[in-house]
């Protein structure tokens, strides 16, 4: 049985995030009158995979390293994005991606009172990409890339759980059809299955958001059926938990948003017991 | 009434024993005598933090706590404001002040005995979450609960959280059973890895009875070998273990 293999610190397993940078991402983001950009949604949907993922792992002595992450930016170049302390790395251990945001923001958010009410609270909101775009959308390069630098982390983690390449795009490749990269490197595999890649489509026509599908038929264009045609399956335990969870998925679901973020998928891998209730 | 208690306890491979975050009452072998006894395990949830202290805080209340007709969520509010105070004690990173945020999560599983008026005495058990207890006499097991069978373990239980917002349905939650026990009964108090093999064995022809009780009566180096194989041979799942042994006489 494929993805079965337990993730834990003795056996990570890895997160390699392609962000589309291209000039086409400072285009407005979702149709209509919005004055939000592409690129602004991607700074977001990055910020906060990250952040869910550091939180996944936080424990109270520290971040645990369940996962490796690597982010690949595409635009003028395709070259690693991470910043600071990390820039130029490849891979690093989640515990240092969660301790080098590039600022943490102090931002108020809603919480429940325990009392049935709701109150404002001051969270720290670490930030490690800001919007960014210019120059081509090399996605096929960038899928060639994450083949590398992936082969090269299986090589040494040949017993993971496989890795997840999550790739937040407008869907616009310049350089060719991406689909042979795409399937080149899902075609890459650990003993424990094959790579998945996932895709976030941030398209600037408007239309209602789509989770998880399972066919094309409510996708608004090629490109996003382009985009859904190279997304791996969920497996099952993710699709077990996306049903608990209140998403409507069946077997064929894939690893696929459109105009929506791809946060619950954090919640979607097992790293041990999560309660029904946690939120 | 006397009673006698032998606790085993092991972290989840790979982890240090500072990361094990079941917690038992009581947290070591005792002998006691009264007419009331009371004993708790739980398990802290791997995906919060701060769960440990959570499920210590849990059974200590079990333990020391009047019975007490209020809904359990308004019970536990003091020890909620408890381990908030705890966790506040000193600056968190960014990381950790989220997480605890969310709360805390544990299950929990109590267990009270009372000596008997007449022949019989009486035990009553609460549970929320994938603890689990086993009656047995001789070696023939009376009762499991809350798990009758090993289709019950999932990975998604709903446990007792530290944030109060997130109790909401612990009333429906929780679950309560009660029989009477015979001199020389057991119990076996258990958090869900365990339990799991326990009830799978049960099921098949695997006598996991008299496998755990020479396990449970041996030395903890003995103990943590077996689970050790256990786990090496994919029976037990990987987590911590906790198992606490009662036995009860007149």
């Amino acid at each position: 049985m494929s993805y079965q293999a337990e993730i834990s610190r003795s056996n990570p397993s890895c997160f390699l995030f392609l962000i589309d940078q291209s000039g086409s991402m400072s285009d407005p983001f979702g149709g209509g009158e919005s004055k939000r950009k592409k690129a602004d949604q991607v700074a977001d949907a990055i910020n906060r995979l990250l952040q869910n993922l550091v939180i996944k792992c936080a424990k109270e002595e520290g971040i645990r390293d369940y996962f490796h992450v690597g982010v690949i930016g595409y635009g003028d170049v395709v070259a690693p994005a991470l910043a600071g302390a990390l820039a130029g790395k490849e891979m690093a251990p989640i515990s240092e991606v969660g301790n080098a945001p590039a600022r943490v923001e102090q931002r108020m958010k809603k919480v429940e009172d325990g009392a049935g009410g709701l109150v404002e609270q001051p969270i720290r909101f670490p930030v490690w990409f800001d919007p960014k775009a210019h120059g081509a959308t090399p996605m096929c390069q960038a899928l060639v890339a994450a083949h590398d630098i992936l082969k090269r982390w299986i090589d040494q983690h040949p017993d993971s759980f496989p890795p997840i390449v999550i790739n937040i795009t407008d869907g616009e490749a310049t350089d060719g059809n991406p689909s042979t990269a795409a399937a080149a490197l899902r075609g890459l595999a650990t003993s424990d299955g094959n790579v998945l890649l996932f895709n976030i489509h941030l398209s600037a026509k408007a239309g209602a958001a789509v989770e998880f599908p399972s066919t094309v038929d409510a996708l608004p264009d090629e490109f996003a059926r382009s985009m859904f045609e190279l997304s791996s399956v969920l497996t099952a335990t993710m699709r077990n938990i996306a049903q608990q969870e209140g998403y409507v998925v069946d077997e064929q679901s894939r690893g696929f948003v459109f105009n929506a973020d791809m946060v619950a998928l954090i919640k979607f891998l097992d790293i041990g017991t999560r309660p029904s209730n946690l939120r | 009434m006397h009673v006698t208690t032998r606790l085993h306890w092991l972290p989840k491979a790979g982890n240090q024993r500072e990361e094990y975050e079941d917690a038992a009452w009581p947290a070591r072998a005792v002998r006691a005598a009264g007419s009331e006894f009371r004993c708790a395990v739980a398990d802290g949830a791997t995906e919060s933090a701060f769960a440990g202290q959570w499920a210590r805080q849990l059974v200590r209340w079990f333990n020391h706590n009047p019975v007490d007709a209020r809904p359990l969520h308004e019970q536990l509010a003091a020890e909620q404001q408890h381990w908030r105070t705890e966790i506040q004690r000193t600056p968190l990173p960014w990381y950790a002040e989220a997480k605890a945020l969310q709360g805390a999560y544990a299950a929990l599983l109590g267990l009270r005995l009372r000596a008997p008026a007449a022949e019989e005495g009486v035990w009553e058990a609460l549970a929320v979450g994938d603890c689990c207890l086993a009656h047995l006499r001789r070696d023939a097991v009376l009762a499991t609960f809350p798990a009758t069978d090993a289709a019950f373990f999932g990975s998604r239980p709903y446990l007792i959280s530290s944030h109060p917002a997130r109790n909401d349905e612990l009333a429906a939650q929780t679950q309560t059973l009660a029989g009477t026990w015979q001199p020389g009964d057991r119990f076996w108090l258990m958090t869900d890895a365990l339990a799991h093999w326990l009830l799978a064995g049960l099921a098949g022809d695997d006598a996991p009875v008299a496998q755990l009780h020479a396990q449970a009566t041996g030395s903890r180096r003995a103990f943590a070998r077996w689970i050790a194989g256990l786990r090496h041979a994919g029976a037990l799942r990987n987590d911590d273990v906790t198992l606490l042994v009662v036995t009860v006489d007149a």
